[in-house]
């Protein structure tokens, strides 16, 4: 036993650290399914409250579909609940097969991988593909879980200015010695909601020979017309190398993702992708829910065009009432606040009116950036929105902010 | 002037677009055929135009607007939704030809459920085997159905929703629900199921050499093959009145009894009857029809009545004739030119092709007996039945096969990867029927390539109706062949050896056709059973039916060393 | 012969193409055929069953959809046929 107090201490001041910067993240118990409106334990201790939901991933309302759930308890039924092996020993069910196959033909790839959760897919994939010779040039604001699989290769890395063409054609020709050079995005960023410029990056990938790898968990199952992706959205189905994607965000939530893609690509993360030999795969009984999932997508796209006009409401409406939001299209909605305590304070007020949103700062954004994210979802009906920006209006008026410029907020409240 | 014009001009420039564009399909991403089968027609401004003429074997008529039959059919929709049936599941139509048929077909889709019609005459064993293998949720029906469906429900556990359109005050039993849609309150709006293009749509059974019926299954965007056949084949415009025979059970009878003509916006009649050649010329002239979509077995019959009674009515509305079914022998073309001053045009499909896509076309030379040309985006040979290259020799026989991408190709047979897959030999489609090409690029029927026989258009699986007579308690073992006939094609005809205990005589052999007929339908029964002490088998045991074919229709049996093998 | 003959046959249909609960009554005028209680198809096995117990034989061209479409023309036909 060598937990030295040392050690302890270390740890414990660490912690404090983190309280004292307001970095400490907090749990809140939910009490109830995900859904649009949900029961919520808040402050730990407190009476559970019913609040509107704008902060899940949830976006086509599907985490407690009735229908998922109803193909979860039969997968669970039939095939189990555990498979106690890896993939390849005997950890595969035709089940797992048929999910891989409905995903590649979702996407439109070539062939799929399933992994435990995108963390371990953008975990796996650079080592699995490229080498100290090949080069990676990533957007500098990745998702975390690619700078973490950025980190476990071998490869030359370059980054490039956020979205910034002009930088990314810059270090691709940096890059032009390499042996082979791969583009690495998020397909949709999940603190502003904007999109990649795929059809760009397509160009400058073909004139300068490099692969395009997209994490599209933030647009898997509602961007572009029929909910392919932010590769539908720009129209370059079949010219993105390398699809990562979640299945715990639209695709019923609950966890689990994959890397979908060339062929070749993939055959060779099931020889060498590590979290896929050395880690059990996506349960039976989340297996055969997802494949609901794409079913229930593939079939219709109301759910995506429920969730695409629930958007464009809200977000209208919230300027109309005077709030100063990024623009874009996306269900993600950053209410800009500028300042860290205001995002915090107006979060909490809200929470109080049945608004259950959360206030994000630095370091998860930028300093001088805090905002309040919204997530829309095609759970929400037109009520839900209408309460919420009710809610927003009471709440930003109490601020006084309704109507002011970035500036003015600034000088109100500081960064 | 066609609306097809020129053959060759259309067929060389032909792109499926074209139907897209004149459907605006896929505008706002619907893609529902319920939708640009009535909804789309209101929006046009045709919502007042009648879709559907419709009259009863009785003389009763009962006309419906474009716009009625989009409320009826929402009225369908609202129902099946509220009573909990769920996008995707398979909802039976057993039915005659009622307005309820045509309409609710409809409704089906728009909720964005698999449309699964049943031909009424079939009997409970034909009915079990195609409701349980599509686990068919829910089944529309009326009262002089009910009966059968009521004696299956114990072995149909998926079958949740048993719904009578026309219950009235009479009694239902246990869960069955009545639905009138006359009298329910109207539903003009309803959120229409917005499935993608390759969505199922429709699901129709069709019989194969072995095994049970299997289902083909087509999906929305067959829509745009069903339209543009329509109107170039059919050639509907919007001042006809269009009558197709056929019943909705049955293929034809859904893509060119309600899909097609309603998605041209054209008025259509139905006469719920059976064959009747003076209520038929009666029905022609009361309602004027232009155009007449029907099949040689009923021209045929027609034929068998004489020209004499034709020139007892006035059929002078008649425009364009066109068949469907089985090949149309050029007696019948000739006689229809005699009888109604124009030929019938023969035309070529299957269910699984969901359209017409081998045809004569309205304003292009008819060569008597010829099914005519490829439609325009169909690339059609006949392959060699041992290489599967397309044989170039004008005249030679072969396997009729079409290039695999036309809209309404069936997407898989219903829980039957494998057979689907089969279908297909160097990436053509094979039909499963045989014919030559002649130097001009006509095609020329043959046969079928396997044991199916083609009774009247319908085919009837010889596995299907063996099943059946095994079930009598008289029948040892058994053989269905297909037999000529000159108003059929072919008729059923069975050989029986009976068990020991059983001899032959004229009441059990009517009391075994009525057996078929009762447990599979009409068209499966035997209209001629021969008994023998044995069947010829190969050595294997294999009853070598092909033999006895062969027998019936008086052709060189051949070397049966291959068919002991078989 | 006739009622004989029409009891014969209204028996025959009402076993063979009625349901045993159908409350529908048969005359001899009532429509068979055209009504869809007797379909083309199924005209052949009443056609076999009359010639079986009648000891005739009626020809193809004589069975049209409208000879059998009631018991009355049904009748009629079998007349030409029995002899006396």
């Amino acid at each position: 036993m060598a937990y030295s107090t040392k050690a302890k201490e270390f740890y414990t001041s660490e912690l404090k650290g983190m309280r004292a910067s307001g970095t400490f993240k907090e749990e809140r118990y939910i009490q109830s399914p995900q859904a649009a409106n949900i029961k919520v334990e808040y402050p730990l201790g407190a009476a559970p409250k019913e609040v509107i939901n704008f902060c899940a991933n949830n976006y086509l309302g599907l985490s407690s579909h009735p229908e998922v759930v109803e193909a979860a308890h039969k997968g669970l039924d039939t095939r189990g609940y555990g498979m106690s092996s890896v993939r390849f020993i005997c950890g595969t069910q035709d089940i797992h097969h048929e999910l891989e196959k409905k995903l590649t033909e979702f996407l439109g790839t070539e062939d799929t991988i399933l992994f435990a959760s995108c963390m371990d897919a953008n975990a796996a994939i650079f080592d699995v593909v490229l080498d100290k010779d090949d080069a990676m040039i990533a957007d500098r604001l990745v998702h975390a879980s690619i700078v973490d699989g950025i980190k476990l290769c071998k490869a030359q890395l370059y980054n490039y200015k956020h979205s910034n063409m002009a930088h990314l054609e810059e270090k691709l020709q940096e890059a032009s010695g390499c042996r082979l050079r791969m583009i690495i995005t998020d397909g949709v960023f999940s603190m502003d909601g904007d999109i990649a410029k795929l059809d760009k990056i397509v160009e400058l990938a073909e004139k300068y020979e490099a692969m395009i790898l997209v994490d599209d968990s933030h647009a898997t199952g509602f961007m572009g017309k029929h909910g392919r992706g932010s590769h539908e959205y720009y129209n370059v189905v079949g010219k993105i190398d390398v699809i990562t994607t979640t299945l715990g965000k639209a695709l019923g939530g609950a966890s689990g993702g994959c890397v979908s893609g060339r062929r070749e690509i993939v055959e060779l993360c099931r020889q060498r992708a590590r979290p896929y030999l050395f880690s059990n795969t996506v349960p039976p009984v989340i297996v055969a829910a997802a494949r609901k999932v794409l079913d229930v997508i593939s079939i219709t796209t109301d759910r995506r065009d429920k969730l695409e006009a629930n958007t464009k409401y809200f977000r209208e409406k919230i300027t109309q009432a005077g709030f100063d939001i990024k623009e874009g299209v996306h269900p993600i909605v950053p209410i800009m606040l500028y300042n860290a305590k205001l995002a915090q304070d107006m979060a909490h007020d809200l929470y109080g009116e049945g608004i259950y949103v959360i206030g994000f700062s630095f370091p998860v954004v930028p300093k001088g950036q805090a905002r309040i994210r919204v997530q829309i979802s095609a759970a929400h009906e037109q009520e839900h929105l209408d309460t919420a920006i009710t809610a927003f209006t009471k709440i930003g008026e109490k601020y006084k902010i309704l109507g002011k410029k970035k500036e003015e907020i600034i000088q109100m409240y500081g960064l | 002037m066609s609306h097809i014009g020129s053959y060759d001009e259309r067929y060389k420039n032909f792109n499926w677009t074209i139907a897209e564009k004149e459907l605006d399909y896929g505008n706002n991403s619907i893609y529902n055929i319920g939708y640009y089968c009535s909804d789309r027609i209101c929006e046009k401004g045709l919502g007042n135009r009648r879709a559907l003429i419709w009259q009863g074997f009785t003389g009763e008529v009962r006309t419906f607007t474009y716009n009625d039959i989009r409320i009826y059919s929402n009225c369908f929709a609202t129902f099946l939704k509220e009573v909990g049936v769920r996008a995707q599941e398979r909802v039976c139509i057993f039915m005659d030809r009622i307005p309820e048929l045509y309409i609710s077909f409809l409704g089906i889709l728009k909720m964005g459920c698999i449309a699964q019609p049943l031909f009424s005459a079939f009997g409970e064993e034909a009915l079990l085997t195609r409701l349980d293998d599509a686990k068919t949720r829910a089944i529309l029906t009326t009262k002089k159905h009910i009966h059968k469906i009521r004696r299956l429900r114990a072995q149909l556990p998926e079958l949740t929703k048993v719904i009578v359109v026309d219950a009235g005050d009479k009694p239902l039993e246990n869960d069955e629900i009545a639905f009138d849609m006359d009298n329910v309150p109207n539903v003009d709006h309803f959120d229409i199921f917005k499935a993608n293009r390759d969505v199922p749509s429709v699901l129709h059974y069709t019989s194969g050499t072995t095994g049970k019926p299997k289902g083909a299954l087509h999906v929305h965007s067959s829509i745009i093959a069903q339209y543009i056949t329509t109107k170039w084949v059919l050639d509907l415009t919007a001042d006809d009145i269009y009558w197709c025979t056929a019943d909705p059970g049955w293929v034809t009878g859904t893509s060119y009894g309600i899909i097609g003509p309603w998605s041209n916006g054209i008025t259509q009649a139905v006469y719920d009857i059976g064959f009747n050649a003076q209520k038929w010329y009666a029905f022609i002239e009361k309602h004027k029809i232009t155009v007449w979509y029907s099949a040689p077995t009923a021209i045929r019959l027609l034929m068998k009545e004489g020209t004499e009674l034709v020139q007892k009515f006035d059929l002078s509305s008649l425009r364009h004739l066109i068949s469907v079914g089985e090949p149309l022998n050029a007696e019948a073309v000739l006689w229809s030119e005699q009888a109604f001053g124009k030929p019938f045009h023969d035309s070529y499909w299957q269910t699984e092709t969901g359209s017409i896509v081998i045809t004569n076309y309205p304003g292009m030379k008819i060569k008597p007996g010829s099914m005519g040309k490829p439609f325009p985006g169909i690339i059609a040979t006949v392959l060699d039945q041992q290489t599967f290259e397309p044989i170039r020799k004008p005249g030679s026989v072969g396997l009729i096969a079409l290039k695999p991408g036309w809209p309404s190709m069936f997407r898989t047979y219903w829980n039957n990867k494998e057979i689907y897959d089969s279908k297909f030999k160097n990436d053509w489609y094979i039909c499963g029927d045989r014919s030559s090409i002649d130097d001009e690029g006509y095609f020329w029927f043959v046969g079928r390539d396997d044991d199916v026989i083609n009774t009247a258009g319908h085919l009837v699986g010889p596995f299907e109706i063996e099943s059946a007579l095994l079930e009598h308690e008289a029948v040892a073992e058994s053989a269905a062949v297909g037999k000529p006939d000159p108003i059929n094609l072919e008729v059923v005809k069975a050989f029986i050896a009976l068990k020991p205990g059983y001899e032959p005589s004229d009441d059990l052999m009517i009391n075994i056709m009525n057996f078929v007929r009762k447990k599979l339908s009409p068209l499966a029964m035997p209209q001629e059973i021969e008994f023998v002490d044995s069947l010829p088998k190969t050595r294997s045991g294999k009853i070598m039916r092909r033999l006895l074919r062969a027998q019936e229709w008086g052709e060189d049996i051949g070397d049966t060393s291959t068919l002991e093998n078989d | 012969m006739g009622e004989d003959l029409k009891q014969l046959i209204i028996n025959y249909v009402k076993r063979e193409y009625l349901e045993e609960d159908a409350d529908q009554e048969i005359t001899e005028n009532t429509p068979l055929i055209s009504s869809g209680i007797v379909d083309s198809f199924s005209m052949v096995s009443l056609k076999t069953f009359l010639e079986k117990k009648l000891q005739i034989k009626i020809p193809d061209e004589k069975a049209t959809t409208d000879a059998f479409d009631t018991i009355n023309n049904i009748i009629n036909l079998l007349k030409e046929f029995i002899k006396e």
